[in-house]
């Protein structure tokens, strides 16, 4: 892939959660990504695009289950865009 | 002996007996016991997650959220005490959740950015997949979780390290 900005992965992770608006767990991620994304390296990933803006994570302060909140990641509208723009260049990865 | 609680507990040979039940000669039955204390427990604050009837997890939060304390058939010692203080001593065990101390430890030597958007969500995962795999009662599945979890936690740290040391000789090449 072209992008300097994107990597492969990030672009496969804007593609999963686009069409979830509720967002979607770091393990659902990797389960939807049929292989695509490692456990070790999802929240790397994540962490990535948060940092770049194009998704955000929310964390409820009640945990499902007794431990650490696990956090919810979902797109941003800049997320969003980026997407419709590798989508509009032909990037297989944004049609996840 | 033939009250409505006439139960001498797992063991057959303990009970509990507090003041109130002695003045009335009655033994209450060990299951009975703590279901009242979680009710107890329940009213000053704590959260209370049946597992199964004989077993129950519980936050309490008065402890630190990474504190968990589980009771159960097999877990805890049959009930043989006079008080409530010891009642609460010798049925509850305390158990840390998994990844809890490594999430201490981390918060010494890791950035909180660091800590907050990659560990902490694969400690949290490693949790709630132990959780579940417990509910289930498969304790090959809780040790593979916990094998897979640590094993991964591992590789993600050595590999940010080693990202770490990259960017630092990166610029002196």
């Amino acid at each position: 892939v072209g992008n300097p900005f994107v990597a492969t992965k990030e672009l496969l992770v804007l593609g999963l959660l686009r069409d979830t608006p509720k967002g979607l767990y770091g393990l659902e991620l990797v389960r939807a990504s049929d292989g695509r994304l490692q456990r070790g390296t999802v929240y790397v990933t994540l962490g990535r695009l948060e940092e770049k803006g194009y998704v955000k994570s929310i964390v409820h302060g009640k945990s499902d289950h007794p431990g650490l909140p696990r956090p919810r990641y979902s797109l941003t509208a800049q997320g969003q865009r980026v997407l419709e723009a590798a989508q509009i260049m032909g990037l297989s990865e944004a049609r996840a | 002996m033939n009250g409505m609680f006439d139960d001498d507990g797992p063991n057959g040979s303990f009970g509990y007996m507090d003041e109130e039940t002695m003045s009335l000669g009655r033994r209450l039955p060990d299951s009975l016991l703590r279901h009242l204390e979680l009710k107890r427990m329940q009213a000053e604050g704590a959260s209370i997650t049946y597992m199964s009837p004989q077993a129950a997890t519980i936050s309490v939060a008065r402890y630190p959220p990474d504190v968990m304390i589980s009771t159960g058939a097999a877990q805890s010692p049959a009930v043989h005490a006079r008080t409530r203080d010891e009642l609460r001593v010798t049925s509850f065990r305390h158990v840390i959740h998994p990844g809890a101390r490594l999430a201490r430890i981390a918060q010494l030597i890791l950035t909180p950015k660091f800590r907050k958007r990659c560990l902490e969500p694969m400690i949290a995962d490693m949790q709630y997949e132990h959780a579940e795999a417990a509910n289930a009662g498969d304790s090959l599945l809780c040790t593979f979780v916990l094998v897979r979890g640590y094993f991964l936690i591992a590789v993600m740290l050595l590999s940010g390290i080693a990202d770490a040391v990259k960017r630092l000789v990166y610029p002196w090449r």
